[in-house]
């Protein structure tokens, strides 16, 4: 990649403040998290429930509050920004969510949702905001005679379309893609991952995908991080991570996920028991309770990102000096 | 696979049915679905929404929703058609012959009670067993789909179990009775991938262990690819294709199963 970076995330950290009975306790859902984001890639961040990976995308967009870190937007501090300055960001920033459902106010008309972004970020009139509104519905593969409908009128797929669309409407140059295909069947999820590789070819828009989706993320990513309990365990390249994935955890997700596939046995790299609680973890490696490589050091240190080779980085002693001298 | 095949044990022949609309016209819904489950086997029906596959699955334990009406067909199970019977004899059916595991486990839960005395209450519904005998067989059974501390674990509620664990707990109900016929629907939707991955070779390994016949419900054909053994891909309310899983998913005949497995491993796209 050349250039300077779309979005760059540095040290990102949002602690909760669990208040129950007895004292109070922290549960560190992003501990620290840096990535950059240049113009036209997508960079995928994956992991299970509790990795902290939907708390990243509202963080970055503000929001929810981060505890610390900095989130540079076209060198915009985002972060720093105050209530009065902070919308400006989503001319640049926007975001697509999972559910369409919810996302999309059920009493406003297709065209009206498409319509609000452009009257708070752009100066167009109403009839340059109608000719857009065409456009957009044309740039989604949808006909002109949605504009009149109800979300409740659309299927699922349309309404992903929908707020996809709506995330374009301002020519964003960073859009925050939160599970976007979670709810949708195959063929479904098929056809929206194309469109966003054919709006992200024609117009290069930087994706953050967030996602459990292996076989999305494989197909659209560049680069990828895999989060493990609010921390970045391995990151690179999408064929440095499917190719040869490095920590322990990374293992274990790719070979738990079934494939279509007859004739290659499975060499499952199994995990022990489930995600541990995220508060009050204990020190060293978050995964050293579960490891089938664990060692006694890795109780004692938490391990910082190893590099391995290009831009490829595991958060594992053990494996990364085994395919070093591999 | 393993596990010896014999003869069929549930048959589902020709079910057409729909929902009543408002003027009274049935909205066709299932279109003539068939097909045939042998004693042993692990078989799988596949299908995107709406495609009809749950509503197939419920139809064998006569739990149909409101509404819905059949216009045509019959599921034998073990040779009873299973539509003619009634309240009561399905009742004795339910649980100790046919069980059900439904995706959304802590939903199929009750909140308000234990998730112990569940699992009890199905055996002592169905066999003559003292409390303290129940208690025993709840216990080894949660055991058995190994959750942890099953003795601590017996005396929590719903709402203490992870979705993985209330999912084991789900399956301990349902084979707490030694059914002949397990329906998995859509088992590990919602689950993660890893905690997905431990529920599906439990299933495999306690099919291996009972002698049991599985009809997994499911839109993932990576998941029908790693476990089972017989397939019906269903679309539109009625079946497209059936046969040996390996089969069909490695030379498909029908167009809908080719683009299915296409869009599963999203081939089209570069």
């Amino acid at each position: 990649m050349s250039g300077a970076p779309v979005l760059s995330v540095r040290d990102l950290r949002k602690d909760y403040d669990i208040r129950g009975l007895g004292r109070r306790r922290t549960l560190k859902a992003v501990d620290g998290v840096s990535f950059d984001v240049y113009p036209g890639e997508t960079v995928s961040i994956v992991g299970e429930s509790g990795s902290g990976k939907s708390t990243i995308a509202r963080c970055v967009t503000r929001l929810t509050d981060a505890t610390s870190g900095a989130v540079t937007l076209a060198g915009t501090p985002v972060l720093d920004l105050s209530a009065r300055a902070l919308p400006a960001i989503y001319r640049d920033l926007q975001m697509v969510f999972q559910d369409p459902n919810s996302s999309l106010d059920p009493l406003m008309r297709v065209r009206d949702l498409l319509d609000e972004p452009l009257r708070l970020h752009t100066k167009l009139d109403k009839a340059a905001r109608a000719a857009k509104i065409a456009d957009l519905l044309r740039a989604v593969d949808l006909p002109e005679d949605m504009g009149a409908r109800l979300p409740h009128q659309l299927s699922g797929g349309q309404r992903q379309r929908i707020g996809i669309a709506r995330a374009l409407a301002v020519d964003p140059r960073v859009i925050v893609l939160d599970e976007p295909t979670a709810s949708l069947d195959v063929s479904i999820r098929g056809q929206i991952i194309r469109l966003l590789k054919r709006l992200q070819a024609e117009q290069g828009i930087a994706y953050v995908l967030i996602s459990h989706d292996l076989a999305v993320v494989r197909r659209i990513s560049d680069r990828v991080l895999v989060m493990y309990l609010g921390k970045t365990v391995e990151e690179g390249s999408a064929e440095e991570i499917f190719g040869a994935p490095a920590h322990p955890y990374t293992r274990a997700l790719l070979s738990a996920a079934p494939k279509i596939a007859f004739g290659e046995s499975r060499t499952r790299l199994k995990l022990e028991g489930e995600i541990p609680s995220p508060v009050d973890l204990p020190p060293g490696c978050r995964l050293a309770g579960r490891c089938p490589l664990a060692r006694p050091e890795c109780r004692r240190a938490d391990p910082p990102l190893l590099p391995i080779g290009g831009t490829h980085r595991a958060a594992c002693p053990v494996t990364v000096h085994e395919t070093q001298r591999a | 696979m393993s596990g010896a095949v014999g003869k069929p044990l549930l048959e589902v022949q020709d079910l057409s049915g729909g929902f009543v609309g408002p003027d009274g016209e049935i909205v066709p819904v299932l279109n003539g679905v068939s097909f045939v489950v042998q004693e042993g086997s692990f078989f799988a029906v596949v299908g995107e929404s709406g495609s009809g596959k749950s509503l197939t699955a419920l139809a064998a334990l006569g739990v149909m929703p409101q509404g819905f009406r059949r216009t045509a067909g019959a599921i034998r199970f073990d040779g009873t058609d299973l539509l003619t019977l009634d309240e009561a004899r399905l009742r004795n059916i339910r649980g100790s012959q046919i069980s059900i595991v439904f995706q959304d486990a802590r939903a199929a839960l009750n909140p308000v009670f234990t998730v112990g005395q569940q699992i009890m209450d199905v055996c002592r519904m169905h066999q003559n067993l003292s409390h303290r005998e129940a208690r025993r067989k709840a216990e080894e059974m949660l055991d058995r789909v190994r959750v942890p501390e099953a003795k601590r674990r017996m005396r929590q509620y719903p709402h203490e179990f992870s979705g993985g664990m209330a999912q084991r707990a789900l399956l301990a109900m349902a084979l707490i009775c030694q059914p002949r016929l397990l329906i998995l629907d859509e088992p590990t939707t919602g689950l993660d991938v890893t905690i997905q991955a431990d529920i599906l070779d439990l299933i495999v390994e306690l099919r291996a262990a009972g002698n049991m016949t599985i009809c997994l419900i499911t839109h993932d054909l990576g998941i029908v690819a790693e476990s089972c053994d017989r397939v019906a891909v269903m679309r539109h309310g009625s079946v497209c294709e059936t046969g040996d899983c390996a089969q069909v998913l490695s030379a498909p005949r029908h167009p809908y199963t080719r683009e299915l497995i296409a869009n599963s491993q999203l081939e089209d796209v570069a």
